[in-house]
């Protein structure tokens, strides 16, 4: 009886080591062009990946006009309010991001569950060192291609883009709304990835709906508010999506997309 | 009867399934325990990925394929070691089962900077482009290239602009030669060994005034590839007239650069009229406006006597009926990191023919009166050049330039008038040697403040001798 118990206990160890020896975590900064060039980090493992803002910095607001014939557009960017970085957040089962409301309130939203269906093309190119293949797909109605490594087996990626058999290392849509470059990336083995976020706050994750509900409510209050401060006579702001004649703005995520 | 039907449209089915193909398996570690998340992509050959799945808890993976002869499955997973098989299918086969044991593996990456190719970097004050992004095969020479890139413009005079402006310098890994007559290098140098162009703004002749003093010049630097092998490239052309006079020009360029040392030799020989000396009197007495801590640009023996004529208003080139040879050699040299050794040496030997014959008769009431004249102008010249510059690096911060300049020419005049039959002769010789010292020392304190020594030694003889008959 003795004896089991020690030969048991060696087992013991033997798997504990093991488990311990395959941790390996990796970093991947990434630059984000779009209306404003913003920085991204990205610690992920095997199983995980945390993608978050290097810098934040606030904004004001910013506007631009338009003028065509007979009519005015007025194009106001709301400038940032708050500090909290924009995350993403993949665990392979859920996906989990951060996003502002126009009056700055920050809502965490749990991803629907899409899996990125993705064409894998045989063009190859160098990124650093690492040989890159080419993939393109189509999400929420817009054309992505994405440039990733198999040197680097994670279904991981910039932005909201994932489940590709490597790790991405460029992203772009079609429009170019968006074009994401990795810049820099270590791996390193026998190094727990501590990913810096409170299950409290995933708990509290609401769904695509919702988020896009609270959104809409959000922005015609905004607009409200911003009517109510018009002088008498002046015609409203509209909201783009209610107005017919408006100028349909091309975005990187169309909700309504099937696709 | 009816049964019969029934098998029959059964088979049709089954036959129909038959050629959808389950490829499926479990993975596992050397524990035997099932691995998460692990890529399986299905490959045609190395480069065409059919399809691809990860594996589940259970470390099961599917496909779901159509029937294809030979395909491969790879494995991998984060902190595995990638595994490859191949499988072959048999026409009639359902379902192949292909398991697999991944071994532990530790892969471990350094920061790698990746910088996804960019095309243009732009780092303060230095825009640099990669080549090869902008080569096409009908390129042969730098100024081809440079006619791509936007932002550079090229003129047909060869002039090179960037955005408005003429660029002050046309360099090679930092060392330049031509100074403002960079034409000769843009138009002949070719293109392989090239490996990117900077476009240095505000840029100071003094590396080390970089920042401090305010300058609006823009260079042009050429980068070569690291391996960049010696290579000799070159122009020449020859021209010759055979119809009457025996005019001929013979123009030719050959350089060779590598890392280290780079040679250009130039040389003209010519009977048309064509000043050889224009293309290298900017290598002679570069022309540096509004340098800091110059001194003595301005100092120079003015000759007192001048045997010219005048001459009618016809382009230069087609009065001077001339003989001239030239020859030079310029070598640039690294043999270390801190010391640069710059050579220059020049010959120039030159024969110039001028006659004029003139006749005014004049008229003036009923009086008249003939001139004639007849002018003969013979002009010898040989200059032979030698510049030496030594670049040190002392530190950082300090540098030291010594640049010795060495100048022997021998000029002969002969004049010839014979005005209404009275002969006069004129003769004119004159020596020149001339030799240019300069020291510069330099140290920069901080960003804002350094300090420039310059001491220049000129010893400049030019007599003349004078004869009349």
């Amino acid at each position: 009886m003795k004896v089991m118990k020690k030969k048991m206990l060696i087992i013991f160890l033997f798997t504990f080591l093991n488990i311990n020896s395959q941790e390996i975590c990796g970093t991947i900064e990434y630059e984000v062009k779009g209306y404003k060039t913003i920085y991204f980090k990205m610690i992920f493992n095997d199983n995980f990946s945390f993608n978050t803002e290097k810098e934040v910095k606030l904004s004001d607001n910013e506007k631009e006009t338009h003028k065509s014939e007979g009519s005015v557009t007025n194009k106001i960017i709301e400038g940032r309010r708050n500090l909290t970085p924009i995350f993403l957040y993949n665990d392979k089962q859920n996906f989990y991001f951060n996003e502002e409301f126009i009056d700055g309130e920050i809502a965490v939203v749990k991803e629907d569950k899409i899996t990125w269906k993705w064409k894998i093309l045989s063009e190859t190119k160098k990124i650093g060192n690492f040989t890159c293949q080419k993939a393109q797909t189509t999400f929420r109605g817009s054309a992505f291609t994405a440039w990733f490594t198999n040197e680097i087996p994670v279904p991981f990626g910039p932005w909201k883009a994932k489940d590709l058999p490597g790790l991405i290392l460029e992203l772009f849509d079609s429009n170019e709304i968006m074009h994401i470059t990795a810049t820099k990336v270590t791996l390193k083995s026998k190094e727990k990835c501590v990913f810096p976020i409170n299950e409290k706050t995933l708990k509290k994750a609401v769904s695509i709906q919702s988020y896009l509900n609270t959104q809409k409510k959000k922005d015609k209050e905004y607009f409200a508010r911003l009517n109510s401060k018009l002088p008498k006579g002046s015609k409203p702001f509209k909201l783009a999506e209610d107005c017919e004649d408006c100028p349909k703005e091309i975005k990187l995520e169309n909700f309504n997309e099937k696709k | 009867m009816r049964k019969n039907k029934l098998l029959i449209i059964l088979f049709f089915l089954s036959l129909n399934i038959f050629s959808q193909i389950k490829i499926k398996g479990i993975i596992k570690d050397v524990t035997n325990k099932p691995l998460l998340g692990v890529n399986v992509v299905l490959k045609k050959d190395s480069l065409n990925i059919l399809e691809y799945t990860f594996s589940n808890r259970e470390g099961d993976y599917l496909f779901d394929i159509h029937h294809h002869e030979k395909l491969f499955l790879e494995f991998s997973a984060l902190g595995f070691k990638k595994e490859s098989i191949s499988i072959y299918l048999e026409k009639d086969s359902k379902e192949i089962i292909k398991n697999i044991i991944l071994k532990e593996q530790s892969f471990e990456l350094d920061e790698i900077i990746v910088q996804s190719e960019k095309i243009i970097k732009v780092k303060k004050d230095t825009v640099e482009i990669s080549v090869n992004k902008f080569l096409t095969t009908n390129d042969a020479t730098v100024e081809d290239l440079l006619k791509k890139i936007p932002g550079i413009s090229v003129d047909s005079q060869g002039t090179i602009k960037i955005g408005n402006q003429e660029i002050e310098k046309l360099m090679v890994d930092g060392d330049d030669f031509f100074e403002k007559g960079y034409k000769i290098l843009s138009k002949n140098m070719p293109l392989d060994q090239l490996k990117k162009i900077q476009i240095l703004q505000k840029y100071s002749n003094n590396r080390l005034l970089k920042g401090i003093e305010e300058s609006d010049k823009i260079a042009l630097n050429l980068v070569l590839k690291d391996d960049a092998k010696r290579q000799w490239f070159g122009n020449a052309s020859l021209s010759y007239d055979v119809l009457s006079t025996n005019k001929y020009h013979l123009k030719s360029y050959l350089m060779n650069f590598g890392k280290k040392n780079k040679y250009i030799f130039l040389s003209n020989f010519n009977s048309i009229g064509y000043n050889a000396t224009g293309d290298i009197n900017h290598l002679i007495k570069p022309f540096r406006f509004d340098e800091p801590a110059s001194i003595g640009d301005d100092q120079q023996v003015y000759s007192l006597l001048n045997l010219s004529s005048s001459v009618p208003n016809f382009k230069s080139n087609r009065t001077n009926f001339n003989n001239a040879e030239l020859g030079s050699l310029n070598a640039i040299f690294n043999p270390t990191e801190k010391l640069k050794i710059k050579a220059l040496g020049f010959f120039n030997w030159d024969e110039t023919d001028f006659f004029r014959n003139n006749i005014d008769v004049v008229n003036v009431n009923s009086s008249n009166f003939t001139n004639t004249e007849n002018y003969q102008l013979k002009n010898k010249k040989q200059i032979a050049f030698v510049k030496l510059d030594f670049m040190y690096a002392i530190s950082k911060t300090k540098t030291l330039e010594a640049t010795t300049k060495y100048n022997n020419g021998s000029f002969t005049n002969i004049s010839n008038l014979v005005f209404n039959g009275n002969s006069t002769l004129e003769n004119l010789q004159e020596k020149n040697t001339l030799l240019d010292q300069k020291i510069t020392y330099t140290n920069k304190f901080n960003d804002q403040k350094v300090f420039l020594l310059t001491a220049r030694f000129i010893n400049e003889k030019a007599p003349q001798n004078y004869s009349l008959n």
